[in-house]
């Protein structure tokens, strides 16, 4: 075999073992991928909701905070993450209806986080809080308490965005709205 | 039995490098196509969808320097071939691995099928003619410069058989002779021509 050859040889080698590569880090990438699209969304949970009164304050404080498990073989980075929050006034019907929410609405938070978006590693969880403040002047939005003399808290208008490190890849989902008993502090 | 063998061989040989070839054909197309799933992007998809063919067809040509441009024809058509089995099963790899009931790169209201159907007639229409092209100026160009041991074997034993003549004419003077008869010869041929009466 004379040198050319052995170039061309040794060229063609190197475009196959590269394309190898690339092929099977997609297909690895395609399958975990979407793997985690389907265990992903079904991992976000209320981990506290808090109504906190301090002396001498009108103002309502509410702490709300999200856990993001990530059951996938894959680190998940949350890149973006927006929420509603209203107080039930205990009416008759649907609590989920979107006026009546409207209406019972006291807050909501958001975040675009981008690429600098929190990496949840596989198999870890992310906690993230949020705290909002009602005006006293809002504050005939928090005189509803149930039976228990509980706030039932309703968080709505779920929007998370997330992505997988290294690409480019932007995935988003709605989850249900989450209804959570609050017992008033304070 | 030596020529069924010899057959076999280059059967084998082209086979191999067909199927090697359809490796990188289909990353890059993969690539180009669908960027997310890859560790790197690139922005020149079109640079990509024409250059990795025309590549991978060149040197194709040039590894079967020794076989006829059908092969290397048919070499082609393998790679388009496998590298269009490799596409479906990237495109198909979750539901073969039991992760999902649907392909994630198919829209809900799409049909599996007709969806693979569509990206493998693109990748046909895009890669088969330059591949093809690439793989015919590869073998075209691998004569020139690396030929194959059978034609390089006669190439030397015409160089070889001429020589010989060039020595034995030398060595009976006939060369010399031959050159001083054939140029009076042929002034005499035009001196005729011209005297004679138009």
């Amino acid at each position: 075999m004379n040198r050319v050859r052995a170039l061309l040889l040794t060229a063609y080698l190197v475009i196959v073992v590269v394309g190898g590569v690339i092929y099977v880090q997609s297909l690895s990438n395609m399958v975990l991928y979407t793997e985690a699209d389907q265990k992903f969304p079904s991992s976000i949970y209320v981990n506290e909701v808090r109504i906190p009164r301090y002396a001498g304050v009108q103002d309502y404080s509410i702490i709300c905070s999200f856990r993001f498990e990530n059951p996938t073989r894959v680190p998940i980075r949350l890149r973006a993450f927006s929420f509603e929050i209203a107080i039930d006034n205990g009416a008759q019907g649907n609590p989920y209806e979107e006026v009546r929410l409207t209406s019972e609405k006291i807050g909501g938070a958001a975040e675009s986080l981008g690429d600098a978006g929190p990496l949840i590693d596989p198999g870890g969880k992310l906690i993230r809080s949020y705290a909002m403040r009602v005006p006293a002047a809002d504050s005939s939005l928090m005189n509803h308490l149930n039976a228990n003399g509980n706030y039932t808290v309703i968080l709505y208008g779920l929007a998370v965005s997330y992505g997988y490190s290294g690409t480019s890849l932007l995935r988003q989902f709605w989850p249900e709205a989450m209804t959570v008993e609050v017992a008033p502090i304070g | 039995m030596a020529e069924l063998k010899s057959r076999l061989g280059a059967f084998l040989e082209v086979m191999m490098y067909s199927l090697a070839g359809s490796v990188p054909v289909a990353a890059f197309f993969i690539l180009a196509f669908f960027p997310g799933y890859v560790p790197f992007s690139i922005t020149e998809t079109g640079t990509i969808l024409i250059l990795t063919p025309l590549l991978v067809g060149v040197l194709f040509g040039f590894m079967l320097s020794e076989r006829d441009l059908r092969s290397v024809a048919a070499g082609t058509l393998v790679i388009v071939i496998s590298s269009s089995v490799l596409v479906t099963a990237f495109i198909m790899s979750p539901i073969l691995a039991g992760v999902a009931s649907a392909a994630p790169a198919v829209a809900p209201g799409e049909v599996l099928e007709i969806y693979i159907a569509q990206r493998i007639l693109l990748f046909i229409v895009l890669s088969f003619p330059v591949l093809l092209l690439g793989a015919v100026v590869g073998r075209a160009l691998s004569e020139r410069v690396v030929p194959s041991e059978e034609l390089r074997l006669e190439l030397e034993q015409l160089r070889k058989e001429t020589r010989e003549w060039h020595e034995l004419l030398k060595s009976k003077g006939g060369l010399k002779e031959k050159s001083e008869t054939d140029v009076p010869d042929l002034n005499v041929k035009q001196e005729d021509d011209s005297a004679k009466p138009r």
